[in-house]
């Protein structure tokens, strides 16, 4: 990654039961692996991936991207450890929270990681993509998708069912989440400052592209 | 503070792996903000692209608190540095015979653990190397520690227990060489006994390592360059030696500032290795009125008859003790700061001299004193200052001659600056003077100095005494840098001077208790005041003078202090003290609660002490700023436990934050209570009903005995606390209490309630459990019904909840050394132009009384120090003032952060009212991670722009913010 040639600084966390996968499914996204070992993450970790954000999606018709660096914390599951993970909360822009598909307690200690991130996050209500991982353990399932649907609905937040091992569904989790973060990067600013002239059709169109050109400009120096 | 205790040594080098790539992603991160700053005009675009607009959402629920990162920095170090006292605690006991001030104060046993592994052990030659290293940034340091050093050795009793401590951790480096072989004083009793072994054992170590660096040892000098510290850091952090990481982390926090400078363990040859310390972290701070310059050479003089006193007290020791070879390398590495400050020529021929006339031990000395008394002088006085800032009380002398370097320094810039108005010319002219003649006397003396102080000192309370001289010496500092600072802004205004006598009484007060058994500067104090009718000229032009004979006469009676006494009129002088006692009796409240102290005069200074402990409650958080205080604070007194000084050094970087708080207990669990306000009564009415699911503090026990505390913020002195019942092992008490407070609702409207919940430790080591605020302007009180609250983390500033406190409109540039011209500057000067202030919080009804107060950290010293003038009932207060450090190489800017604080005056407290900290941010400065680093983006960009465009004018308009971690200073 050379230094400092993206446009934006996303910071993202995985939160979640020991044992759900986080470290795997970041591992995945980043680096397209997956290693079925379980090993504890000590902590925090994090691991980088720039990408490139298109607001109006994947096909890219908004012209250039925004180049986006995307630090991904890894916490640690355990308990013991919860102190510590919890101080890393507040930095984080959007969090991944897992669950295994594959153990109901993970799925039901869901809404108290909720809790814990309504109270430790940098606000009440932050961005948070829901994951069931390990879709591909599919005869070991313990949680229906419905339910899972169901929980995601109540707080009003995506829901995917991923997989560590084989990619499924890990990227667009983590986009979609990216995509909320840079719709309530808008929001945010908006609130304090009112563009000037810059009307927005939808959701960031018109902004983005105002940012998109500016960063070319950038580039180019 | 996180509980980091379960982590095994893997762990934590894992974390840290994690914490380092985190910091360079950060860093990285800060450049592309930084280049793209400028070109981004938009500012929403430059919000998006900042991550502006996170922080401040962020900033809007957890104010400044530390990010994850920093805070598990801070736990980390935190931890290690018990690990490392648990396992050399009793080698340190021994050593420092710390061990009987840390039965004497249990409470604080706990929380000095970790200062005392920052103390370095001398019995161990590798530590002692390796302490040095970490600290090589301060030249300055070394020359406090060897002040101190002496200082301790003519005490002998005082110094044993309270300082033996800090000077450990102060010396750092120099460590066992020098500061141990203070202790060994034949008056010293038990305590030396006990000491003297160790520190035989440590100036053996010292010596030989002394020798070795004398002769240029290679592996320590190649760390000597200013950048070294940071090499060294990341030295600890890699498995060098584990014990050494873990002593030096502890020991690298407290010493940090002070020990940077003395890295360069060895002098060697004075020229190479002086060469290699440079100045590094050395900062000059010089106010742009030349009146300070004149104080600066007065001080110089002075600075230079403290050393000259400190060496003779520590040849005498030397002599005394098999201890020659450290006296070398403490004289060596004074060189070394003498030349870092300025490598001129006179160096060469200092060095020359101290070999060839003088005992090795003296050399040192000498080399000082000549350097002073040559046009280098404000370059050697720059280390001293350093030294003296270090944080440690007791490093009076050092601050004193912190504060004379400074002026030097300042001096020196006068200098360069032609234009200066008759009087001021004249000042200088006579402070000039002045120093000549002190000069030779002050040579002279030496020999008898030596042999006075150890003969008046010691025999008597040493401790005591020593203490005084310190202070005085303090206080000299900081009146002459108050008063400059006073007399700065046209002292015309008849406020000022009603201010200044304020002070000076206030100044008086203290000092008379304290000084006790010094008539002679009582007098002085009396006859002071009626100084402050005195132009302002006149007195600044005096206040070198003063300060300087001052300083000598009280704690040396050296007679080259009697000299310049003379030399000087004495009025001024003492006007001067009263000035700058405001600043210094806060301190001394700390002190006074000493048990060191001796029956009668802690009886006086208890007198004293009630103001002063208001005061320092009104600062900050009561609990955290209490123990900060004391750990500051303290060091300056001789009788501290060494538990405490040990601790001192510590807190100054990270610790202070949290030494309030002994646990490192999440915030969990909720509380549930109900407000009222009871009109008939005009009582305010807070009923605790009860908690539920609070942490555990004692996981093995499964216990925690909680209690609910209140506060009325902003200003928590101003009511003061409440606390209910404490309920023993539970985590679900029930309270049913009422706290009530007496005032007024118009007033109580514009307070926020500050509930929290704390374990209770029989030793005084209490643990948050979590807290809630309140503001009482958007309650509704027709809610007279009990409800449940989350309980939250705390918030680290010391004034909780005031988003806005104003914006702060100034100016900053940096003028790298030789850019001006041929050796112009000769260092790299940052200066701030702090021009006004918008929309200050108004604490009192009355209005605001506002100043603004520097520092340039890591330097807390009062060298550092600077303020404005106080502007009266004005919350947009204009001060338009100027400050410039000099001593700044351009990667010193990276490492050093500017603060700037805002302050209300009143007449015996002065409440923080916001601040802005000019730096990278970066939570690192010099390699060791410290909690002011903590600058804001915006703050950061600030910064970014001065370092990227050198002597141009950057302006900036900061909101001001509470501040966490590194308490205010008064």
């Amino acid at each position: 990654m050379s230094d400092g040639d993206y446009d934006y600084l996303i910071k993202f966390l995985a939160l979640g039961d020991s044992g759900v996968g986080k470290t795997s499914l970041l591992y995945q996204y980043t680096d397209g692996k997956f290693n079925s070992k379980f090993i504890t993450t000590v902590g925090i970790d994090f691991r980088e991936k720039r990408v490139v954000y298109r607001p109006n999606g994947p096909d890219g018709v908004g012209g250039r991207g925004q180049r986006i660096h995307l630090q991904l914390w890894d916490t640690a599951g355990q308990e013991r450890f919860r102190s510590l993970t919890t101080a890393f909360f507040r930095d984080a822009m959007g969090f991944l929270l897992l669950f295994d598909l594959t153990n109901e307690q993970s799925f039901l200690n869901v809404r108290n990681w909720i809790s814990q991130l309504q109270m430790h996050a940098y606000c009440e209500n932050p961005d948070i993509v829901l994951c069931g991982n390990k879709s591909d353990l599919e005869d070991q399932r313990m949680v229906k998708e419905e339910e899972a649907k169901e929980l995601a609905e109540k707080y009003g937040i995506p829901y995917f069912e991923t997989s560590a091992a084989n990619g499924n569904n890990v990227s667009k989790a983590i986009e979609t989440l990216l995509d909320l973060i840079m719709k309530r990067m808008e929001r945010c600013v908006d609130k304090s400052w009112i563009p000037e002239g810059v009307v927005r059709s939808n959701g960031h169109s018109s902004t983005e592209q105002l940012n998109e050109e500016q960063g070319k400009g950038k580039c180019s120096c | 503070m996180l509980d980091l205790s379960f982590l095994t040594e893997e762990e934590y080098e894992q974390l840290m792996k994690v914490l380092q790539r985190d910091a360079e992603l950060k860093k990285k991160d800060g450049d592309r903000i930084r280049r793209i700053q400028g070109s981004i005009k938009d500012e929403k675009k430059k919000k998006f692209v900042t991550g502006e607009w996170f922080s401040e959402v962020k900033a809007k629920r957890f104010q400044e608190d530390l990010e994850g990162p920093d805070l598990l920095r801070a736990s980390i170090r935190r931890k290690k540095g018990k690990l490392e006292n648990e396992a050399k605690e009793h080698v340190q006991m021994g050593l420092e015979s710390q061990g009987g001030p840390s039965a004497a104060f249990p409470e604080l046993a706990a929380g000095t653990g970790e200062q005392r592994s920052s103390t370095p052990a001398p019995g161990t030659a590798e530590e002692c190397k390796i302490l040095p290293k970490p600290k090589l940034r301060l030249p300055v340091l070394l020359s406090a520690s060897h002040k101190r050093s002496s200082i301790h050795d003519v005490s002998s009793s005082e110094s044993d227990t309270g300082t033996s401590p800090f000077v450990a951790a102060a010396n750092g480096l120099h460590v066992s060489r020098k500061g141990h072989g203070e202790p060994p004083l034949p008056t010293k009793l038990l305590e030396d006994a006990v000491s003297q072994p160790s520190n035989t054992a440590g100036e053996a170590v010292d010596g030989s390592a002394g020798t070795t660096v004398g002769s240029k040892t290679p592996p320590e000098e190649t760390f000597a360059p200013s950048k070294i510290p940071v090499k060294r850091k990341t030295s600890r952090s890699s498995p060098r030696s584990e014990q050494f990481v873990n002593h030096m982390g502890l020991a690298e926090n407290s010493l940090a500032k002070r020990e940077l400078p003395a890295s360069p363990k060895p002098l060697t040859t004075e020229g190479e290795t002086s060469q290699a310390v440079k100045q590094g972290g050395n900062y000059t701070i010089s106010s742009m009125s030349n009146k300070e310059e004149d104080i600066g050479l007065d001080r110089e003089h002075f600075k230079n008859l403290k050393n000259f006193w400190e060496k003779g007290a520590e040849s005498a020791m030397v002599g005394n003790v098999p201890e020659a070879p450290r006296g070398v390398e403490a004289d060596g590495r004074q060189f070394k700061l003498c030349r870092s400050l300025s490598v001129q020529p006179e160096q060469g021929q200092n060095s020359e001299e101290k070999p060839g006339v003088f005992p090795k031990t003296r050399t040192p000395y000498k080399k000082t004193i000549t350097l002073s008394s040559s046009e280098e002088e404000p370059s050697y006085v720059a280390p001293a200052r350093k030294g003296s800032v270090a944080v440690i009380p007791r490093s009076t002398y050092t601050k004193g001659k912190g504060g004379l370097v400074t002026r030097n320094n300042s001096l020196s810039e006068s200098n360069g600056k032609p234009p200066v108005p008759e009087e001021e010319k004249t000042a200088q002219r006579c402070s000039k003077k002045s120093r000549l003649p002190v000069r030779a006397p002050s040579v002279k003396v030496e020999s008898p100095t030596k042999e006075v102080s150890g003969s008046t000192f010691e025999p008597e309370t040493p401790t005591d005494e020593l203490v005084v001289a310190e202070e005085h010496k303090h206080t000299t500092n900081s009146l002459a840098s108050s008063v400059q600072i006073l007399i700065e802004p046209v002292l015309t205004d008849g406020e000022n001077d009603d201010e200044k006598e304020e002070r000076s009484n206030l100044g008086t007060h203290d000092n008379m208790e304290i000084n006790g058994e010094l008539p002679e500067e009582k007098t002085c104090e009396s006859s002071d005041k009626p100084t402050a009718g005195e132009p302002a000229a006149e007195r600044e032009a005096v206040q070198g003078m003063d300060s300087a004979v001052y300083s000598e006469e009280d704690g040396d009676h050296s007679p080259a202090a009697q000299a310049l006494a003379r030399a000087n009129s004495i009025n001024l002088a003492k006007s001067m003290v009263n000035i700058y006692t405001t600043t210094e009796t806060y301190n001394k409240p700390h002190l006074i609660p000493h048990q060191f102290l001796e029956p009668e005069r802690v009886k006086e200074l208890s007198r004293s002490s009630p103001l002063l402990l208001s005061e320092t409650e009104s600062d900050t958080a009561s609990e955290i700023s209490f123990q900060f205080n004391k750990h500051k604070k303290t060091p300056s007194v001789g009788s501290h436990s060494s538990d405490m000084a040990s601790v001192s050094s510590v807190s100054g970087s990270v610790l202070s934050v949290y030494s309030g708080d002994f646990g490192s207990v999440d915030a969990q669990g909720t509380v549930e209570f109900a407000l009222d306000y009871d009109e008939k009564n005009r009582e305010f009415q807070v009923h605790v009903s009860q908690c539920k699911d609070l942490a555990v503090v004692d996981e093995k026990k499964g216990r925690s005995d909680p209690y609910v505390k209140t506060y009325l913020l902003p200003d928590k002195a101003r009511m003061g606390k409440r606390k209910t019942s404490v309920k023993k092992r539970t985590v679900n008490p029930i309270y049913n209490e009422v706290l009530r407070y007496k005032i007024e609702k118009m007033v109580l409207l514009i307070q926020k309630l500050n509930l929290s919940v704390w374990h209770n430790d029989p030793l005084g080591r209490n643990s948050f459990l979590g807290e809630i605020e309140i503001d009482l302007a958007s309650w509704d009180w027709s809610n007279r019904k009990l409800n449940w609250y989350p309980l939250k983390p705390r918030s680290l500033s010391a004034v909780n909840g005031v988003d806005h406190r104003g914006v702060m409109n100034l100016s900053i540039k940096y003028v790298p050394p030789g850019s001006l011209g041929p050796k112009n500057p000769p260092s790299g000067e940052v200066h701030i132009w702090v021009k006004d202030v918008k929309d200050l919080l108004q604490l009192r009804p009355s209005g605001v009384d506002s100043f603004v107060k520097c520092y340039v950290l890591p330097d807390t010293s009062k060298k550092s120090y600077q303020k404005t003038r106080i502007i009266k009932r004005d919350t947009n207060p204009v001060f338009n003032h100027t400050i410039v450090y000099d001593g700044f190489h351009t990667e010193d800017l990276k490492d050093a952060c500017v603060e700037l604080t805002v302050w209300d005056h009143e007449k015996l407290t002065n409440h923080f009212l916001g601040g802005i900290r000019l730096g990278l941010g970066t939570g690192l400065s010099y390699g060791i991670s410290v909690d002011w680093m903590d600058s804001t983006q915006e703050e950061v960009a600030f910064w970014q722009e001065m370092m990227s465009a050198s002597n141009e004018w950057i302006e900036g308009l900061l909101p001001l913010r509470s501040l966490a971690g590194r308490k205010k200073l008064k």
